[in-house]
């Protein structure tokens, strides 16, 4: 943007296939650094089978302890070491078909989300209260509240919002920047879209006083 | 880099005027923006008030507070005595938004006393209701930057662009009903027509959460008004009893301990139901009756 080239940190990670391949894609700064000056040196999986889960739940387990020194932080990096090694071993094939392909894209965000509950709570405790919650009740109820969160004031605009920046971001993935690939010729319109995303980030986004978890560090 | 400035300078330039416009015509269009103040072009007594003050000239009491204020202190009162005072309080105001008042409107006024009503449920709140009435009733727009300014987030600025292009451009104004029901006195005060309350029953042992800024901007204010050579009492408002007991007060007084500073709700006993018109604004009954008392007061703490 403006001419700029920085270097890119998350390389679509939401759209990624599988576990391993998200940890490619997602901060991909900090993921490199422990691969390279932890992975790596432990051996990384050129040591036999026993060797490569070792040192994968150890560069989990320090790059969940470098988030923070809470065992919420400890689970989640061992919790995706589990996850992340069959991808070590199971090579995905390379032509699947486009449904399938979605498919393995939402259930990869699924196990991810699910894994940001222990990222996100205070203590476990309360990422098992969250769990709970999490579990459906069909009561008459709890579905008047899923009707009203669904078609309430703003909640319908925003899932449709929603839906078509996952749209653009889909299409345009395979590019440095979507807006790019999805308006190649028309500065124009990439022009009006950086407007629009500044228009709802001013007018629409309410304000939170929670800092981004990063600034922390 | 000179292409990155370059094309910076072009986006925040087309930004800074098509946001302002967008935002703008779909407020207007009835297109409610979750950052936007959805009463943002409804005018109150206070666009009168600080229209009012403008002109006004020197007095002797200037009070300053709350809705407590300008529907508790009735100028007309403290006229008959002898008197010239002025009513500049505003909805919900805290110390961060009289601290702005003072500093605008303490060397037009020239007061030999300031009155300023304080009460625990504003010294806990951020104050943003009270920014936000300003920012919609001030026609000069200096103080009305200065409102937006010190108050910096999103609700506050989108507020305060839609409030200046209205008045730039009169479209979607709604002036302020002033009638029999609600009528604005010269001087600030606020009379309100309604007559009784039905109290109900207010659930008790919340606490108050002062908070430290708003603290600290009392200090602010008291300081600014003593600069100014003007006294500076601090008064508590009578409220229902049943609103009054609702909330473990702590240790509010303490923070006047050093000012003088009068609790009516200790002072004086009103009913309920006769001398006021909601749970916690006095109706003329109760007015009377607390305004005479204060005046007294007043003498006593060698006041004028």
């Amino acid at each position: 943007m403006f001419g700029f080239d920085l270097i890119k940190n998350f390389n679509f990670p939401y759209f990624s296939q599988s576990i391993s391949e998200f940890w490619r894609r997602w901060h991909i700064s900090l993921t490199t650094w422990f691969r390279d000056y932890v992975y790596f040196p432990l051996g990384g999986n050129k040591k036999g089978i026993y060797s490569t889960v070792r040192n994968t739940l150890i560069v989990f387990s320090i790059s969940g302890f470098w988030h923070g020194a809470n065992w919420t932080f400890i689970f989640w990096g061992v919790l995706n070491a589990i996850l992340f090694l069959p991808g070590i071993w199971f090579k995905r094939k390379k032509s699947v078909r486009k449904l399938f392909l979605v498919f393995r894209v939402l259930w990869t965000f699924t196990i991810i989300t699910f894994t940001w509950i222990f990222f996100r709570s205070d203590s476990m405790s309360e990422a098992i209260n969250i769990l709970n919650y999490s579990i459906p009740n069909f009561s008459n109820e709890s579905l008047i509240g899923l009707e009203n969160k669904l078609f309430g004031e703003w909640s319908f605009s925003w899932a449709l919002l929603t839906f078509l920046t996952i749209v653009v971001e889909f299409f345009g993935r395979k590019g440095e920047f979507a807006l790019q690939v999805i308006f190649p010729k028309s500065k124009l319109l990439r022009w009006f879209s950086y407007f629009v995303i500044v228009f709802i980030l001013g007018a629409m986004m309410q304000v939170k006083k929670e800092g981004f978890i990063y600034f922390q560090f | 880099m000179r292409k990155f400035f370059k094309q910076a300078i072009y986006f925040v330039l087309i930004l800074s005027i098509s946001y302002p416009l967008t935002i703008f015509f779909l407020f207007v269009n009835n297109i409610k923006l979750p950052n936007v103040y959805n009463y943002g072009l409804i005018r109150t007594h206070l666009s009168l008030r600080l229209q009012e003050a403008e002109n006004f000239g020197v007095v002797d009491i200037l009070f300053l507070g709350s809705s407590h204020a300008y529907r508790g202190f009735d100028t007309r009162f403290f006229n008959e005595k002898g008197y010239t005072c002025f009513n500049l309080g505003s909805s919900a105001q805290t110390p961060k938004q009289t601290l702005l008042l003072v500093k605008e409107y303490l060397y037009k006024f020239k007061p030999k006393l300031v009155v300023q009503e304080v009460n625990p449920m504003y010294l806990s709140s951020k104050g943003l209701e009270s920014t936000l009435d300003i920012i919609r009733n001030d026609s000069s727009h200096k103080l009305k930057f200065k409102t937006m300014w010190n108050s910096a987030n999103m609700l506050t600025f989108n507020s305060y662009l839609v409030s200046v292009l209205s008045s730039l451009t009169s479209i979607g104004r709604r002036d302020v009903s002033n009638d029999e029901a609600d009528l604005y006195i010269s001087g600030g005060f606020s009379l309100k027509k309604k007559r009784f309350h039905s109290p109900f029953q207010y659930q008790s042992n919340s606490q108050y959460e002062i908070r430290e800024e708003q603290v600290d901007y009392l200090s602010q204010v008291h300081k600014e008004i003593e600069n100014s050579g003007a006294k500076v009492v601090f008064i508590e408002a009578p409220v229902t009893r049943k609103f009054y007991r609702q909330y473990a007060r702590l240790d509010f007084e303490e923070l006047f301990k050093d000012w003088d500073y009068v609790n009516f709700n200790e002072k004086i006993i009103l009913n309920d139901s006769l001398d006021f018109y909601d749970s916690h604004h006095m109706n003329m009954n109760g007015v009377r009756k607390f305004n005479d008392l204060l005046i007294k007061k007043l003498k006593n703490l060698n006041s004028f």
